[in-house]
């Protein structure tokens, strides 16, 4: 489609304002667009401080670590919330040129002194008793806060009649500082501390996302609890359109910030960014999925913006960033002490401690398997920005078409005042979800995001947003359009990809991955796929790193969920944490008693290799460390061996016992051999699968 | 009438010049052995059940005499030093497993070194690959023990390591923590435990938290511990054996695995010390083939009644 070309005479393009434009729809001064971006940033920033704060509190003191850092100071938490917050919130006054400085910044201040002792106050200490109830309080203070805010912008820009400056915009504002400066405070104070509970929400935007709430139900029938506060979202999407998109997504906000910078709205990019009937595939992948789901195969989820993100943040976006403050630190250290004092890197220290501390909070940083392929898969959406702004919610989010879906006839309607239009096409060009992007097109609210661009960039008030009832038909709207035939097809297509996902031996049960290791309380694997969404919550908080994303080893169905891979981390004796963060219960919530007895596979004894059998040498490193007690699952037995010479010694060499061995892989992981090591863990053994039993048991078995 | 003769002059001065120079020659010998000794046992003779505040109080009384008795740490801290204390923190164990250094002994030791003049006194070791760090150190109680006392917890970067070339018999190079080489006094505070290698660790065996690439000494354990001690040139070990662990060790983690000895031994004989603790594991220190060989490399002697002792009950 090509844009309607301007009619000759009509009134030019003005961006400062039209001559004698009544203020008829709503508020054109009022920054809505701005304020939207700053609702974006904190919500990207929570996003970003849950996806920091997963690692483990037991592992992980930073007051017994960092020696000289200690919780910060009153002092420092105002000098750090401080600027920060100042420039932010500053950016969102600076909306229109029209702000005043000076009473901002007194009022900034104010606001910011009252606060703080608020929020310090407020925040209640992990270890209490009442934590929970407190904290729900504040959450739900929060969100009510948050749901006023966006109530009172809606009726900012709905058809009310209201002069500029009305006595709402310094609430809106006031609101907007006061959850910028928590957030601030949140991602400040939030020490992890001695404990082995985590910190209950860091699984809430995942609880929020009703595509895994419906792709679970549907695949696993069952539903955790937790996950129908994503109804409050479908609430929010029937009355307002894709606000989520729009306003809560992190996914969306990085991408719209990439379009704003990749694209930017030049009269030269419109044509481009029109609606185009190709923003209907993300309909039929949504219902290719839906169909699988109910096969029992969560895809869906995989594809899910937020576990997108979650995903690649927490594989690579975080270790790329916690290495680059780590490997100059390591750089300072030379590789021989001779002579040379080691103060370089303990005049560092400092600044290394900080971010150690305070940002990461982990004390190394994490390396993953197949970091380089959700790292390019996650480059390569953003960079497609650039040829169509917001690319990924335009055309493939299955989230955004479920949202789409249940926006059809929103409450809350853009209407046009035909009078004040010069069909100029400015909105257009802002609009990042093509709902009406040239001047002939009617509004279509499923592609809508509600991100207020069109009516903050209209001069001529021609633009705003109204209540309508359901039932009424004005102001009008398109509906999806989505053809009986592809639709079909969609449904086909996903029933067709069903056995090619399944197709190995393996997802037939008639073989197991021995690399395949599941963590502690994981499901048998067919429940445990249709449950798993791959968001990466276990393998952040997975303490030891031992938690890495599968590619192959559980089958293209399998792609991203979590596996052991003991070599780089082994799955700690007295860790639950995996089952105690997975947002749809993929791995079970165990009791810490009954986790220590749940096997995941065997650790078995390559006698080629292991020292004392091959190479007549002692070691036993791998007995010293078998957590097992008060009877370890390795032990060593003397054998009398002969040396070179002939002459008689006696090694120690290891064995294991399948009975008490649960496979937490911690004897590969230390042993001497760092390519391939002479004791491995295998899935057999394991306790979620009867049929991957070498062994006959006793009666300890979970599962008879 | 007495003349003054040549002869009598030169014997004069003669038994002059003996007398001025055999004061200060014999005056060590009559007077070091009020003094200091080389070694000193504090064994506790009081009553045998203890509840956990009274072995704290014990443990705390018998590092006192102990190091007391071999002259207090004004004979090895000057006045400004900077000092660390070397604990056996080696693995995620509570005290009473006796799995790492009794947190009081070692508390009573930071205490010391400040009383002598020490300007920082810094508490790590370098715990067991696979245990982490952190958690160990919380476990053993030391941190919470020390810190209130004003010295410094030191977490032992991995990355900080440094491949020292220490050109032993067994080890020619292997990664240390420079920290603890550049201090003016490392005070060696282990515990006696039972090791299924070399038989026992205690003194020689604490050097083990000083380096990196542990797993890999276990194949070269004989000459291996005896290198590191030479290298480290020991010149003050305490010897904790509150607890000890005569089997199942060195993690342990079995209660009744642990044998409650309550005693502290002090000493600038590594080998001999080591020999103490081996007796008190129930072992023949000649049979201990780590402790034999350091004794060959001139660390020490086995024999540590031959030394200046002092034995102490304390009650």
């Amino acid at each position: 489609m090509s844009p309607r070309p301007r009619e000759k005479g009509t009134v030019p393009i003005c961006r400062n304002g039209p001559e004698g434009a009544s203020h008829k729809w709503g508020l054109s001064p009022f920054p809505g667009a701005a304020i939207r971006r700053g609702v974006q940033i904190v919500f990207l920033l929570a996003f970003m401080a849950l996806v920091l704060l997963a690692c483990l509190r037991p592992y992980w003191d930073p007051k017994l670590a960092a020696q000289s850092l200690s919780r910060l100071s009153w002092a420092q938490g105002v000098l750090l919330a401080a600027p920060a917050s100042l420039v932010l919130v500053g950016w969102l006054l600076a909306g229109r040129g029209r702000l005043r400085w000076p009473a901002a910044i007194v009022v900034l201040s104010l606001a910011q002194i009252a606060w703080l002792p608020c929020a310090y106050r407020l925040l209640p200490d992990w270890k209490s008793d009442d934590f929970p109830k407190r904290f729900s309080g504040l959450l739900a203070v929060q969100i009510a806060a948050l749901l006023v805010f966006i109530g009172l912008l809606v009726i900012g820009h709905s058809g009310l009649e209201r002069k500029p400056g009305a006595w709402f915009r310094w609430p809106y504002r006031l609101l907007q500082i006061a959850l910028a400066l928590l957030l601030l405070r949140l991602v400040v104070l939030l020490r992890t501390s001695p404990g082995w509970d985590p910190v209950p929400w860091l699984g809430s935007f995942f609880a929020a996302d009703p595509l895994i709430l419906l792709m679970t139900w549907l695949a696993a029938h069952a539903v955790p609890l937790v996950l129908l506060w994503s109804l409050g979202v479908i609430a929010a999407t029937i009355l307002l359109g894709r606000v989520f998109c729009g306003w809560v997504c992190p996914l969306g906000t990085i991408h719209a910030a990439a379009s704003r910078l990749l694209r930017p709205a030049k009269p030269g990019h419109a044509d481009r960014d029109h609606w185009s009937p190709w923003q209907r595939t993300k309909y039929y992948v949504l219902i290719g999925l839906l169909v699988m789901a109910v096969f029992g195969v969560h895809w869906g989820a995989i594809f899910d913006p937020l576990v997108w993100l979650y995903r690649t943040t927490t594989v690579t976006i975080v270790p790329a960033a916690w290495w680059s403050v780590e490997d100059p630190w390591i750089a300072a250290a030379p590789a021989d002490a001779s002579g040379l004092p080691s103060s370089l890197q303990r005049a560092i220290d400092p600044a290394y401690h900080v971010f150690r501390d305070n940002v990461f909070l982990e004390p190394h940083p994490g390396a993953f398997l197949g970091a380089g392929l959700i790292l390019a898969l996650f480059v390569g959406m953003v960079l497609l920005n650039a040829y169509r702004r917001r690319f990924w919610c335009r055309y493939l989010c299955p989230l955004g078409a479920l949202l789409g879906v249940f926006s059809l006839r929103p409450l809350l309607r853009r209407a046009t005042q035909r009078e004040n239009c010069n069909q100029c096409g400015l909105c257009g060009m802002a609009c990042h979800g093509a709902a009406a992007a040239s001047p002939g097109q009617s509004w279509r609210p499923s592609e809508c995001l509600g991100c207020l661009n069109c009516t903050d960039a209209c001069t001529r008030d021609a633009l705003g947003f109204q209540w309508a009832s359901p039932l009424r038909k004005e102001p009008a709207t398109v509906g999806i359009g989505l053809s009986r035939r592809a639709m079909v097809g969609a449904a086909l297509g996903g029933l067709v990809a069903l056995p090619i996902l399944r197709i190995s031996p393996q997802s037939r049960g008639r073989t197991f991955n021995p690399d395949l290791i599941r963590p502690p309380g994981a499901r048998p694997e067919r429940e445990f796929l249709a449950r798993c969404t791959g968001c990466g919550l276990c393998i952040k908080v997975c303490p030891t790193g031992g938690l890495q994303p599968a590619l192959v080893e559980a089958g293209l169905e399998g792609i991203w969920t979590p596996r052991l891979v003991p070599q780089l981390g082994f799955c700690d004796y007295e860790c639950d944490l995996c089952g105690q963060v997975c947002p749809t219960q993929a791995i079970e919530r165990l009791p810490l008693e009954e986790k220590k007895q749940f096997r995941i596979g065997v650790a078995v004894i390559d006698v080629t290799r292991c020292i004392p059998y091959a190479y007549g040498r002692n070691c036993i490193t791998c007995e010293e460390q078998c957590p097992a007690l008060p009877n370890k699952a390795i032990y060593a037995l003397d054998v009398d061996i002969q040396d070179e010479t002939g002459q008689k010694k006696q090694v120690k060499q290891p064995h294991v016992d399948p009975e008490r061995c649960i496979g937490c892989g911690k004897c590969e992981n230390i042993c001497p051999y760092r390519d391939r090591p002479a004791i491995r863990v295998s899935s057999a053994n394991e306790s979620r699968h009867p049929k991957n039993q070498p062994f006959q048991r006793g009666e300890d078995s979970l599962y008879g | 009438m007495s003349e003054f003769s040549r002869r009598d002059f030169m014997v004069g001065s003669a038994a002059g010049m003996l007398a001025l120079g055999a004061g200060p020659l014999a005056a060590p010998a009559l007077f070091a052995r009020e003094k200091a000794a080389d070694m000193a046992i504090a064994r506790w003779k009081g009553p045998k059940e203890l509840d956990t505040a009274a072995l704290k109080k014990v443990a705390v009384q018998l590092t006192e005499k102990a190091i007391e008795a071999i002259g207090g740490l004004k004979r090895f801290v000057k006045k400004g030093d900077v000092v660390w204390v070397k604990p056996n923190i080696g693995w995620e164990r509570k005290p009473e497993t006796a799995g790492n250094t009794n947190p009081d002994v070692v508390a009573t030791i930071v205490r010391l070194c400040f009383d002598a003049g020490a300007k920082t006194v810094k508490v790590g070791d370098n715990p067991v690959r696979g245990q982490v760090t952190v958690k160990a150190y919380e476990l053993s109680g030391i941190p919470a023990a020390v810190r209130e006392l004003g010295a410094d917890v030191v977490f032992l970067d991995r990355n900080r390591f440094r491949d020292t070339a220490i050109n032993g018999e067994g080890i020619k190079r292997i990664p240390m923590y420079p920290d603890i080489l550049e201090c003016d006094l490392v005070i060696n505070v282990p515990v006696a435990k039972h090791h299924r290698l070399s038989e026992v660790t205690i003194c020689m065996k604490n050097y083990l938290g000083v380096i990196e690439n542990r797993p890999l000494t276990h194949q070269v354990f004989v000459p291996g511990l005896a290198d590191l001690t030479r290298f480290m040139k020991p010149r003050i070990c305490v010897l904790d054996a509150v607890r000890v662990l005569p089997k199942n060790g060195p993690s342990g983690g079995n209660l009744a695995d642990v044998k409650l000895t309550t005693t502290v031994a002090a000493g600038v004989d590594i080998v001999a010390l080591d020999a103490l603790g081996a007796e008190l594991l129930g072992r023949n220190p000649k049979d201990v083939k780590t402790i034999v060989s350091g004794e060959k490399a001139g660390l020490g002697k086995i024999d540590y009644r031959s030394l200046a002792l002092r034995e102490i009950a304390v009650t």
